[in-house]
């Protein structure tokens, strides 16, 4: 007789994501002369601040409609409308972004014709008012963000003269990646708008004064000039459409949408380079080229320390899948891919790259960490690449974690990580040798100075 | 055995240089590399003797290379000539043959990792498996390196 055993799931244990609208205030941080703003109740304005601030150690201001009883049971329209007249008086921002939060999603606020009440109140005065729909109980930070940059662009972008710019929706990613994305377009001689940047915003210098900080980001006026974009490319390393804002571009102003995958790894940077070099009509530079080189030739040099290593990736699908393509393309085995948010596709995306390695590899979607670290303990991996949300599982198992993605609150520098084109990933890859180095060092009985 | 086997079954048909301080280590090599079924293009030493050479000579396949007291210039020409996957050769080579795509493996005396006996059979086996199946070879275009270089 045999006995099947099934686990029935009783309840997420430690998730690995956060909150929808988490994504969403990004944005809204992202954009110049913005503030963004949570409609519900304080904690949640709270909460996310506490995490941003962890993370990127820089003062971030949420707005919050702060709902009481009385707002559960008869509504927030009024909190909502004290609540921005407040931010106007404050702020003067031109564009308020309002992010919903599951209590006002669950009593089913009608935030479209609020806004719609609010916009003929203010006439031509007010501020622009940007929403979207973010209950935490649909879908995971990143997909927050992709839904707040896919409203921006609905509400702002404009027909009008084709131009020669392009637009970048890179998803989330980290300041430092985000500067040397602009580095990179400003090399190609290509104008680009990328949306959101808040590598000023959410990481920034010491200042005189209080500052209300909200002047840094994508202007509201290149926004408006998406619809006549050459083309848009985005960064979605599992093809997701259902919250592309190059799509919504595509479809009303024809924008052609290049989709390519997070670029990690030389493989997939060569995608995205070989792209640049054809919107923008010139070579890629020779700054770049000296970096993939370099980059190849820093493989070689520690081939020998990652071979066959086994990972435990774990983050959002997009991110994982590009680490794990990076990963196969260094002789490592990413054995565990754990996504925290649910695309559907990460294993077809991986087979595509991977080849017969995926044989090899779990792939798991809409996890949390506790099965994760089930799982990751029969897999004895050497090595965990993912947030700081991981360590408890890292320090559990004795395997050395490589922080990547958000939160990292546990370090400094979470603004500074890079891990994108040839130089951002030349830094990733110099982390995972010298982690995986150390561990051997430290565990050695000798203690080798010369590795 | 069974794990030299599974590395063999990769290795077959691939192609090493060697050379080594004293030729005594240089039969060692071949002898092992054939083991795992990769052979040897060309072997030499610095100090070996006429005697030494000789039994190389009868001992290798055919057409193996006999190298004596060579320079790193030679050593590379060598190389790339006879397009090897692998190269053994003092660590100060191995910058050199990194650079030109050549994987390589050192048997230099500050090893961390023995050679010697069973277990060090089994790690030279190991070794020689991820330096020569690494997929970071993909990414060097030898073969141009080549072209340019002559």
């Amino acid at each position: 007789m045999t006995t099947q055993t099934t686990t029935n799931f009783v309840a997420t244990r430690n998730p690995c994501r956060m909150c929808t609208p988490l994504g969403a205030t990004m944005v809204f941080s992202g954009i110049a002369d913005a503030v963004p703003f949570l409609h519900g109740s304080q904690g949640c304005s709270t909460y996310i601040r506490r995490y941003l601030i962890s993370h990127f150690r820089e003062p971030v201001d949420i707005a919050c409609s702060n709902f009481g009883e009385s707002s559960v049971i008869f509504g927030g329209w009024e909190n909502l409308r004290i609540g921005l007249q407040s931010v106007i008086e404050q702020y003067h921002p031109r564009l308020i972004g309002i992010a919903t939060t599951c209590l006002a999603e669950t009593i089913g606020e009608d935030i479209p014709q609020m806004i719609h009440r609010l916009e003929q109140e203010f006439s031509n005065d007010g501020p622009i008012l940007v929403s979207v729909s973010t209950p935490s109980y649909q879908g995971s930070h990143t997909d927050g963000f992709h839904r707040a940059v896919k409203a921006v662009v609905e509400k702002l972008a404009q027909a009008g003269p084709a131009g020669k710019h392009i637009n970048i929706f890179s998803g989330m990613i980290s300041p430092e990646d985000i500067r040397h994305l602009k580095d990179i377009f400003t090399y190609f001689g290509l104008e680009a708008t990328l949306l959101p940047d808040y590598s000023d915003a959410l990481d920034n210098g010491i200042w005189s004064q209080y500052e209300k900080n909200i002047e840094f980001g994508t202007s509201i006026e290149s926004i408006r000039r998406c619809g006549q974009a050459q083309a848009t490319i985005e960064f979605s390393s599992t093809g997701d459409f259902s919250t592309s804002a190059g799509e919504t571009l595509l479809r009303r102003f024809g924008t052609p949408l290049y989709a390519l995958p997070l670029p990690v790894g030389v493989s997939l940077s060569d995608k995205f380079f070989e792209r640049l070099s054809a919107l923008s009509g010139n070579a890629v530079p020779a700054r770049y080229t000296g970096q993939r080189s370099r980059l190849i030739d820093s493989y070689v040099d520690g081939h020998k320390y990652v071979f066959g290593k086994k990972a435990v990736l774990y983050g959002p699908a997009d991110w994982v899948a590009s680490v794990a393509i990076f990963l196969h393309e260094i002789g490592m085995i990413p054995v565990l891919c754990a996504a925290g948010d649910h695309k559907g596709n990460l294993q077809e995306c991986l087979r595509e790259y991977l080849g017969a390695t995926t044989e090899l590899i779990t792939v798991i979607e809409d996890t949390d960490f506790a099965s994760i670290e089930e799982k990751a303990a029969g897999l004895k991996p050497d090595i965990f690449i993912g947030d700081s949300n991981g360590y408890k599982m890292s320090r559990n198992l004795n395997v050395p974690l490589v922080r990547l993605g958000l939160p990292v609150q546990d370090r400094i520098g979470a603004s500074r990580i890079a891990a994108l084109g040839y130089q951002g990933t030349q830094q990733l890859f110099d982390r995972i040798v010298n982690a995986l180095l150390e561990k051997q060092q430290d565990d050695s009985s000798v203690g080798y100075t010369h590795l | 055995m069974p794990e030299l086997t599974r590395y063999g079954r990769d290795l077959q048909g691939k192609k090493a240089g060697i050379y080594t301080g004293g030729a005594f280590k240089a039969f060692s090599l071949v002898e092992s590399l054939w083991l795992l079924g990769v052979s040897t293009a060309f072997v030499g030493s610095q100090t070996g003797s006429p005697d030494d050479y000789k039994r190389l000579e009868e001992f290798c396949d055919k057409g193996t290379i006999i190298v004596d007291d060579a320079n790193t210039m030679e050593l590379v020409r060598f190389a790339q000539e006879t397009n090897i996957d692998l190269f053994i050769g003092g660590v100060k080579e191995r910058p050199v043959a990194y650079k030109l795509g050549i994987g390589f493996c050192d048997h230099n005396h500050e090893r961390k990792v023995s050679l010697a006996g069973f277990d060090g059979m089994l790690n030279f086996a190991r070794e020689v498996h991820m330096s020569i199946m690494s997929p970071v070879w993909k990414l060097v275009d030898r073969r141009k390196c080549m072209a340019e270089s002559n």
